[in-house]
């Protein structure tokens, strides 16, 4: 009559409630975090020496491929960057593509499932017949997720920006402004990887499917990182050099260039169209100068910050919005 | 503490699909303390009907009344658990999120079937399945138990075993039970009140001997039809001379009318293929529709 | 006490528990101060409506023959078995010596049956009971 059902519960991790549940439905998931840190972290001090190392043995610290600096001016320098580049910095990039991908890949294989699964094989019923609601459900199913990864997320980005450091800016030619470095190294990712986590998991929730609901959150995380990469230069203050592309330092992201007249209207460096005379050409492009408009190296924080709040506040909106939807609009 | 007097009280409940209503303008009152069968074809709208009742689904009309702080269960038709989780882990879902978990009553559910608590629900039959999903109702120790379909893939002995655990349990702490099922046969013995629904509306309510009480089933000859304009009558069939008919007759029957009590079945297949009498609600199971105005 | 109901047998639920109680008392199955199953372990046993049970132990209740003590169960006031029918009476010896010989002539356990049935019919012809219900 009386069963002993009680598996033993390991001592030190017993959770209650539904944390429990979402440590039993999670757990792979969960400890595929670790795993993947782990491995990351054996690739990032690998990386972390091997650059190090082969800057110091070359003397090419600072140097990009053209640098102003005498010192990187030496014969070989050139040679040795682009090794590097050919070599190392091209690992860092591969590196950088994959952290790009981040987002979409737990969004849509983490976050797209979360809700449309328990839709799909109607398993929401058990759990919402037990004593839990609608809200506590969903914010315990979206944190089972997110916190893993937000923590999982932030110690890749640390890696990353670890690796790249030796290399930083000049020698991989991967500067701090670069998609596949500012995305990837700092609290930015992270903020879009719970931005793409709350995606995919209004997309479940409202089409309760799950592979329709992965292709649509891989679209929309893909949309949403192009934009923030367009959007990017403008959220932060800015200064217009009158220094043409080419001749701007390394440090400085030069995000728009063309050309200025002294009283300081901005015309395109395309804008003598074949309509006009030469002479009105002329006339138009008297006394003009080039321009770029720039972000210096200390820029990076500032607009790092102001992109992960936008995430988050993007995270925090969709999260709100799931949890209303599951609760207003769920049968 | 003093027992509520109504389990559930519904009004002019509906839920309207796209395809259209699944249910419209349902009332009735359920009693604490019943063993109500809920019966109508499929499709007459009793999975919604539970549904609801268990707050899985938003009535488009009409309001569901329960007591404050009544627990309620339900086993939903297709027995919803998660098919990666052992028999025991289920359990434990049901103790993790359950504030009033009985963790005994759950395991003598389990106690009778032929399946250990390592198994995986993945690897059960549907009927081991039901046995779990039941498992998890009665831990929750529920005032209110909704069953849709509840004995539909059981063998019968294990139907025979589990029902009289079920009432057992209702009568041990006063369950009110409200269980679906197409075959009428299975109810008779285990309830004592009836909801029938047929095309998304309440045709019959109440207690099962009152509503028993209320009608003769007639048997005479064919030329005696006459007398029956006056009567409500449910269904008239003709075989030959002879007419045999469901009625809900006002006074004394005539000769050469016989007349006796019908069986539960009789009642309940009577009002499905004949459409024609009133909704017939007993006193316990009328609603009083003066309080809620629209929907 | 084991009840068994039958589901096909056109009596009500109640008052084949009301019955085979009775049953039981006559036979001396259940004496004063024996408690009847609850509620519980008969629905349990035969998956029949609780309310039927209370309702049939109601009937026993009114009849006189059970009381409920509360808190404790349903328990037996008095008996119907008579001393003549009781396992070591004289008439019952009597009969099962009846019985042995009918057996040696030949007789089936149905001839037996028939045979004692009708042999009733004619002695009790005219009482008008219904089989022992007027035991009182």
């Amino acid at each position: 009559m009386t069963a002993v059902l009680e598996a033993p519960v390991r001592r030190g991790f017993a959770p209650r409630g539904l944390v429990w549940l979402m440590w039993r439905q999670r757990r792979l998931s969960i400890l595929l975090w670790p795993v993947v840190v782990l491995a990351a972290a054996v690739a990032a001090v690998w990386l972390h020496g091997a650059s190090a190392d082969y800057i110091r043995n070359h003397g090419i610290a600072g140097c990009a491929m053209i640098s102003l600096d005498p010192a990187c001016q030496q014969p070989g320098v050139q040679e040795s960057v682009s090794q590097f580049r050919d070599s190392y910095g091209h690992l860092l990039k591969l590196a950088g593509l994959l952290m790009l991908l981040l987002p979409v890949a737990v969004g849509a294989g983490l976050g797209a499932p979360l809700l449309a699964q328990e839709l799909e094989q109607g398993t929401w019923k058990l759990v919402l017949s037990q004593s839990v609601s609608r809200r506590r459900w969903v914010l315990a199913k979206l944190a089972g997720v997110a916190v893993p990864a937000a923590l999982g997320s932030l110690a890749l980005a640390s890696l990353y920006r670890w690796a790249w450091h030796p290399s930083a800016n000049d020698v991989s030619g991967i500067a701090w402004s670069s998609q596949f470095f500012f995305s990837t190294g700092g609290p930015d990712l992270v903020a879009t990887v719970l931005a793409a986590i709350g995606v995919g998991a209004l997309a479940g929730a409202v089409l309760r499917r799950t592979v329709p609901a992965m292709a649509v959150t891989v679209l929309l995380v893909g949309l949403l990182q192009a934009g923030l990469s367009t959007v990017r230069p403008y959220l932060w203050s800015w200064q217009t050099m009158r220094v043409p592309e080419s001749e701007l330092p390394n440090s400085v992201w030069g995000f728009a260039h063309g050309l200025i007249r002294p009283d300081g209207t901005r015309l395109p460096y395309d804008g003598c169209g074949a309509l006009l005379d030469p002479g009105q050409c002329a006339a138009k492009y008297a006394g003009t100068v080039e321009y770029s408009d720039v972000h210096r190296a200390t820029d990076y924080w500032p607009l790092q910050l102001v992109e992960t709040g936008i995430c988050l506040a993007l995270a925090a909106l969709l999260t709100a919005a799931t949890v209303s939807w599951i609760r207003r609009r769920l049968a | 503490m003093t027992e509520p007097r109504t389990a559930l009280t519904v009004t002019r409940l509906g839920k309207r699909y796209r395809r259209g209503w699944a249910l419209r303008d349902c009332s009735f009152a359920l009693p604490a303390g019943r063993i109500c069968a809920l019966v109508g074809p499929n499709g007459a709208g009793k999975s919604t009907l539970l549904a609801m009742a268990a707050n899985l689904l938003t009535p488009s009309a009409g309001t569901l009344e329960r007591p404050d702080g009544q627990r309620v269960a339900f086993v939903a038709q297709d027995r919803p658990l998660y098919p990666g989780f052992t028999v025991a882990e289920s359990l434990r879902l049901g103790r993790e999120l359950n504030p009033s978990w009985d963790q005994a009553a759950a395991e003598q559910v389990l106690a009778a079937g032929d399946f250990p608590t390592s198994a995986r629900i993945g690897s059960l039959s549907g009927g081991q399945r039901t046995r779990v999903a039941l498992a998890l109702a009665l831990g929750k120790r529920p005032d209110l138990l909704l069953l849709d379909e509840p004995m539909a893939e059981l063998d019968p002995l294990a139907r025979r075993e589990l029902m009289g655990h079920l009432l057992g349990q209702a009568a041990e702490y006063g369950t009110t039970v409200l269980m679906s099922s197409h075959v009428i046969a299975e109810l008779s013995e285990a309830c004592d009140f009836l909801v029938l629904v047929a095309d998304g509306a309440v045709r019959l309510a109440g207690d099962i001997e009152e509503l028993l009480a209320a009608h003769q089933v007639l048997v005479g000859p064919g030329e005696a039809a006459e007398w029956l304009a006056g009567q409500v009558v449910v269904e008239r069939r003709e075989a030959g001379r002879q007419l045999t008919s469901l009625v809900r007759a006002a006074g004394p029957v005539p000769p050469p009318w016989q007349a006796g009590p019908p069986s539960l079945e009789e009642l309940v297949l009577g009002h499905l293929r004949g459409q024609g009498a009133p909704a017939l609600l007993t006193d316990e199971a009328r609603v009083n529709e003066m309080v809620e105005v629209g929907g | 006490m084991d009840y068994r109901i039958d589901r096909h047998s056109g009596i009500a639920t109640y008052l084949q528990i009301v019955q085979q109680t009775k049953h039981a008392l006559r036979l001396g199955l259940l004496l004063p101060g024996d408690k009847l199953p609850t509620a519980k372990e008969v629905v349990a046993a035969t998956a029949i409506n609780p309310n039927t049970v209370l309702k049939a132990y109601r009937e026993l209740e009114r009849e006189g023959l059970v009381a409920p003590r509360p808190g404790l169960g349903t328990f037996v006031l008095r008996s119907l078995a008579r001393e003549e029918g009781a396992a070591d009476s004289p008439l019952r010896a009597e009969l099962a010596r009846w019985a042995a010989r009918a057996r040696r002539a030949g007789l089936g356990r149905e001839d037996v049956a028939a045979l004692v049935a009708s042999v009733v019919e004619q002695e009790f012809a005219g009482d008008g009971g219904t089989g022992g219900e007027n035991d009182d």
